[in-house]
């Protein structure tokens, strides 16, 4: 869902329960009273709510974006939790939405490759669910002594503190389906 | 017009540096390459792109140890050695008592950077202009706080009349007995706001900052004249400033 | 968290123990501020001078690895002087339960419990258990006088954690330790509340549940659990890793914290038999007794009309595993073995953040192929060009997927207080990156398409799980299957109270019944109504379960249901309206004095209703009895057994133990705030690189003298498992520890660097050893033994 400024501020305003300060503590009135203040860079920017993705207080943020492009982020004020607040890494989000170091293609590197080659994804999803069935069908453990176990222990799953929920469902279901028990993630270490 | 001010309370400051980011997020400011120099404080100084950072302290009297940290930003002075001595007029005050710097004037001298007496501003040296904190005077006019008080956790940076700040300065003063106030009239009054926990000689701050003589700065620009390609009208209007003609 | 991140807020004494909120979770001081501008006292205990000790009333330091010496005299000076709370201990706590007289202790067994098998190195559990009347009910001792009652036994084990032993163990100054004592042991009266907040500097030991263990019986003791300010609070490092958790992501368990099947589990009721614990005290709601519904509902969830009541709902579908151990350091064990031939890895990085990180890296070149998804290039992902390494000899296939960032897709996140939180999209993902969820999805779909032919077991199983979701899942369907439906109606479940055993209910996740009801997408909340006036915040967000936010909370109230502490009530007993006010309750029950009859005691999801003194569950005692870390510099002083007696050791030719006369130094990992785990989402960020740069060590003046290493010097560390270089920073915040009249110098180092991203360095976990914690595995990251010299 992306809100506009007058629907957040609308959203906002109701959680105050009438209190007049708003999602940046903006207040349309005061600021027409400075007839020579400067344009806010964010203001017509249109606005969501989000959860900062590093540690585990889950502060609240918010997300400015223009033109298909994150413009700022910074702490939501409403949120109980961290009312505004954000430390160095949370601030720092921008440069996780805005930077040139970030994943936009498939690599693939063959065996004994010294360089990544760039991929499409149907090559990739084709070739890891071969290399899945693969070693699945090689590994597979029906029955121990006679009791069905279906499982694999030649794939491993490591991951998940960094996914949402719905993700993390669906890769425990996921994995499970497969019969893999070498499951485990952040939690553990 | 009631003025605004920061109140940066020591004692709460844990130094996470929200602040630091959140200023280059907000004024979109670069990073600067920084090496670990034997410390967590980086960077090493303010700079063109650096309007504020922590400065960490370790301070031992052989059984105690105290980490300080201490939020370097322009003090915003009442009377503003900047401000006195900007040899284009292009510093001056607005409505909030921020100081402001306004670079379609600015010539990019270095006099306000030489001569403030907490060392603030910066030359930028691609642009050839000077740059500071404004107080985030885009967010304050439009009724935001300035990014580095919106950041803060635990209240150690606060925003508001600088009435108020100061008046909530001394209640706290008043309750706990080894308290020190910075600012509340260093210079006329600035407007960034000190709780110290030890005295301001151990933050490095100046016990009595003044501004400094005019003859200074003129024989600062007279030497810049025969080095660089300052206007000659410029010295000009430096020595009226600074002798009392146009300020009178 | 027992209790979540603004109820830290209410608190009277905040201890920090293992964990380091300033630094790691800032925001959490936001409460501890407010606390303290209250009037609360904030105890900090760490081996080293940290931010969050900067903002302490007192600071204690300890040796890495002793907590369970230094909260073992916690305890002892709370039962030595009376502290204790003792109705809250009598009525809600085991302590009145009367011992299997056979049971004995370290004391008696030097430094052991009764059962050991030297041989297995694991320990027969017959004696650690209660003594039952005719009825099967534990036989109670409400004077508290009995010897064999939990309390006298508690109080002749930590008799031996007396100042004297526990100050040589841990190397506390005993002035300050005393304070920490009696500063902390205040909080037992009535009224008062202390809260601890730990991390993983208190699990990541091999006896890392025992320290937690140790939290729990102090808190008990002090009537600490339940209540506002109170708690046990595990600060969570991942933004998700409670609800990564929560969905099963560990072997051991499956969604819900239900156990996983293993191969013993002939049929379903056979597995419903060993998991669900029973009680024959009508007085214990035993929570964990409705697993069959919760398992039921699970299977639903997952393999849908396929689950009939005829074939176990799908329960043989289920992979089982051997009952064996297959946690983190097993499975790098088996990949070494060359058992594991393929590793999906999701947003995770073991090269930078696993134990023993020279042979987990080895054992990536095994693989016969890995795919990596991830925001940035993680060592992980580029383990065949680590430095150093002949990328031609690899022969593993890597797929490096690019995901989408928490701003480019929607869903929810759990925050350590288990508040679950809905985050909307902003922006799409960069060029083709996806969401993790497509990319699940997608792999799913081509799986189920090339096994739709296939006979046998390993196609059948794929056939049978249900996948609706297409390339493009709907994250509120997923989330809607989580929560569960009623399958006779398709209406949405609004609590799992009302899910069954039949097949007649579906829940993904048993505990997060109740997050996306019939009234809506409750996780999307944003109202601030606080009744309470305690910071509950009901109507933001949701909390499992149930959206209560004090776990625990008729722990809170006397036996009448009246609030310990009035001026920060969870739940309060309304007698006019027979119901309980405040907080969702933990059942709604009436409390205890107002009828003997319908009550049940507060520890609900223990099977006999009370907080464990007595902890039999664990693997290694049910008393917390120290041990040294597997790597330490001395002997331990509390018996001969020098280490936990149980702990797995892993043989490969790439795991080594140190010794002392070789690496003298201890040594300790940790994390800084402005970078985050392994560094891939901010060793990438220039704005935190400015702020960390760079790969250090932090050491004490007085062995930076030694060693003659200056401030910003290069210092190399070694270990028996590996070598690391970083900046030296030559602190006061280290002091060297005097224990048993020996100087013992520690150090500490980040985890944070490697070999990828814009900010590169060496990487700590090359130090550290693959041994860990006696019940879960957990690597012992924050003690260990090495040696370091100037570069």
């Amino acid at each position: 869902m992306e809100i506009s400024r007058r629907n957040f501020l609308q959203l906002s305003s109701l959680s105050l329960a009438g209190a007049t300060l708003t999602s940046f503590g903006f207040d349309l009135k005061k600021a027409q009273a400075y007839a020579d203040s400067p344009e806010l860079r964010i203001r017509q920017a249109k606005e969501s709510t989000t959860i900062c993705p590093y540690c585990g207080v889950g502060c609240g943020q918010i997300v400015s974006v223009e033109n298909g492009k994150v413009i700022n982020i910074e702490g939501d004020p409403d949120h109980p939790i961290n009312q505004g607040a954000l430390c160095s890494k949370g601030s720092a989000l921008y440069q996780i939405a805005n930077n040139d170091q970030r994943l936009t293609k498939v690599l693939y590197r063959a065996p004994g490759g010294d360089a990544w080659q760039e991929k499409d994804w149907d090559f990739a999803i084709e070739r890891i669910a071969h290399n899945i069935k693969l070693t699945r069908d090689t590994n597979w453990i029906e029955n121990e002594k006679d009791i069905p176990v279906n499982r694999t222990e030649a794939i491993a799953n490591l991951g998940g503190a960094a996914l949402d929920n719905e993700e993390c469902y669906l890769l425990s279901k996921a994995m499970r389906g497969l019969g893999i028990v070498f499951m485990e993630h952040q939690a553990r270490i | 017009m009631r003025e605004k001010a920061i109140l940066v309370d020591i004692s709460k400051c844990i130094a996470c540096r929200g602040c630091q980011v959140a200023c280059k997020q907000w004024n979109k400011l670069s990073a600067e390459s920084t090496k670990n120099r034997g410390s967590y404080e980086n960077p090493p100084a303010l700079s063109e792109n650096t309007l504020t950072r922590i400065i960490f302290q370790e301070v031992s009297d052989g059984k105690n140890l105290k980490w300080f940290f201490r939020k370097e930003q322009c003090m915003h002075c009442s009377k503003a050695a900047c401000l006195e001595l900007c040899p284009s007029d292009a510093i001056y005050k607005n409505q909030f008592g921020s100081i402001m710097l306004d670079s379609r004037k600015c010539i990019g001298c270095g006099v306000c950077e030489k001569f403030c007496p907490f060392h603030i501003p910066r030359i930028n040296h691609t642009t050839h202009k000077a740059i500071k904190c404004s107080l985030c005077n885009d967010r304050v006019a439009n009724g935001m706080q300035p990014a580095c008080v919106k950041t803060c956790p635990t209240g150690a940076l606060k925003f508001g009349f600088r009435d108020d700040i100061l008046s909530s300065a001394h209640s706290k003063m008043n309750k706990s007995k080894k308290m020190y106030l910075y600012g509340e009239n260093e210079l006329g009054g600035l407007h960034i706001i000190y709780l110290l926990t030890q005295s301001p000689a151990i933050f490095n701050l100046p016990k009595h900052p003044t501004i400094p003589n005019p003859f200074e700065a003129y024989a600062f620009l007279m030497e810049k004249l025969n080095s660089e390609l300052l206007n000659q009208n410029v010295l000009t209007i430096a020595a009226l400033k600074y002798f009392g003609h146009i300020h009178a | 968290m027992t209790n979540h991140w603004i109820d830290i807020k209410n608190s009277d004494c905040i201890l920090i123990i293992g964990s380091n909120a300033a630094e790691n979770h800032p925001i959490s001081f936001k409460w501890v501020t407010k606390a303290m501008e209250e009037g609360a006292k904030l105890i900090v205990v760490d081996p080293r001078f940290t931010r969050s000790a900067s903002q302490a009333d007192i600071y204690a330091m300890l040796r890495s690895g002793t907590d369970i010496a230094f909260i073992g005299g916690m305890i002892n000076y709370v039962l030595q002087n009376n502290l204790y709370h003792k109705e809250y201990i009598t009525e809600y706590t085991n302590a009145s339960f009367l011992v299997d007289s056979n049971f004995k202790g370290p004391r008696d067994l030097d430094g052991l419990f009764a059962g050991y098998d030297s041989k297995a190195r694991r320990y027969d559990k017959t004696t650690w258990k209660y003594q039952n009347n005719m009825d099967g009910i534990p036989i109670k001792d409400k004077s508290l006088k009995n010897p064999n009652s939990v309390f006298q036994l508690l109080k002749s084990h930590y008799s031996s954690y007396d100042l004297d032993t526990v100050c040589k163990i841990t190397g506390t100054p005993k002035d300050i330790y005393l304070k920490v004592c009696k500063t902390y042991a205040a909080t037992g009266k009535i009224g008062k509340s202390g809260t601890i907040l730990y991390a993983m500097g208190a699990t990541q030991h091999t006896n890392g549940t025992q320290n937690i263990r140790s939290y729990s019986i102090l808190q008990l003791l002090l009537g600490n659990m339940g209540i506002a300010g109170g708690g046990i609070n595990a600060l969570r490092g991942e933004n998700n890793v409670q609800g990564s958790t929560d969905q099963g992501l560990l072997f051991h368990l499956l969604t819900g914290y239900l156990k996983s099947p293993i191969s013993k589990d002939v049929s379903l009721a056979k597995y419903l038999e060993r998991v669900t614990p029973s009680t024959k005290d009508p007085l214990s709601a035993n929570w964990w007794s409705n697993t069959p519904k919760y398992v039921v509902s699970l299977l639903k969830a997952w393999y849908g009309d396929a689950a009939t009541k005829e074939n176990d709902f799908g329960f043989n579908y289920l992979p089982k595993n051997s009952g064996g151990n297959y946690s983190h350091i097993a499975l790098f064990e088996a990949m070494y073995a060359e058992k594991i031939k393929g590793l999906m890895c999701w947003g995770q990085n073991p090269v930078v953040g696993g134990p023993n990180s020279n042979m987990e890296q080895k054992a990536l070149q095994k693989l016969d192929w890995l795919v990596a998804i991830d925001l940035f290039e993680t060592e992980t992902s580029i383990f065949w060009k680590a430095p150093g390494v002949n990328s031609q000899s690899i022969k593993t296939e890597v797929f490096l997927l690019p995901a989408a960032s928490s701003v480019e897709k929607e869903g929810t996140a759990s925050n350590s207080g288990r508040w679950v939180q809905w985050r909307y999209k902003a922006v799409d993902p960069p060029g083709n990156a996806k969401s993790d969820a497509e990319i699940i999805s997608r792999i799913m779909l081509k799986l189920k398409d090339m096994y739709s032919n296939g006979t046998g077991s390993a196609a059948e199983i794929i056939r049978k799980i249900t996948w609706p979701y297409g390339e493009h899942p709907d994250m509120d369907q997923v989330a809607k299957e989580i929560n569960g439906y009623d399958l006779s109606t398709g209406k949405l479940m609004s609590t799992f109270a009302q899910l069954k055993d039949d097949g007649s209910t579906s829940s993904g996740t048993w505990i997060y019944c109740g997050s996306y009801t019939e009234d809506g997408k409750m996780t999307a909340r944003r109202e601030l109504d606080d009744p309470s006036g305690i910071g509950l915040y009901p109507k933001w967000s949701w909390s499992w379960p149930l959206n209560r936010r004090i776990i625990y909370n008729r722990a809170s109230v006397d036996l009448n249901g009246k609030p310990w502490d009035s001026k920060h009530a969870v739940i309060i007993w309304d007698q006019s309206n027979k119901k309980w006010v405040g907080d969702v309750p933990d059942g709604g029950w009436p409390p205890i004095a107002i009828d003997r009859e319908k009550t049940k005691l507060p520890f609900i999801m223990q099977s006999d209703g009370v907080g464990h003194l007595f902890g039999p569950g664990l693997t290694d005692g049910p008393f917390a009895e120290f041990y040294e870390p597997w790597e330490s510099p001395v002997k331990n002083l509390m018996s001969e057994n020098q280490n936990n007696p149980i702990i797995i050791l892993w043989k490969s030719e790439m795991d080594h133990q140190g010794s002392p006369d070789q690496y003298p130094i201890v040594a300790t990992t940790y994390r800084v705030t402005e970078h985050w785990q392994t560094g891939g989402m901010t060793r990438n960020l220039t704005w935190l690189n400015e702020l960390m740069p760079e790969m250090f060590i932090e050491l004490s003046e007085e062995l930076a003298i030694e060693k003659k290493i200056r401030g910003g010097d290069k210092v190399i560390i070694e270990s028996a498992r590996g070598t690391v270089e970083g900046v030296a920073i030559v602190t006061k915040r280290f002091q060297p520890f005097k224990i048993n009249e020996k100087i013992v110098h520690q150090i500490g180092l980040p985890w944070h660097w490697g070999f990828a991203g814009l900010s590169k360095g060496h990487i700590a976990n090359r130090l550290t050893p693959h041994v860990g914690d006696a019940n879960t595995t957990i690597p012992e990251y924050k003690a260990f033994l090495c040696n370091l010299r100037k570069a």
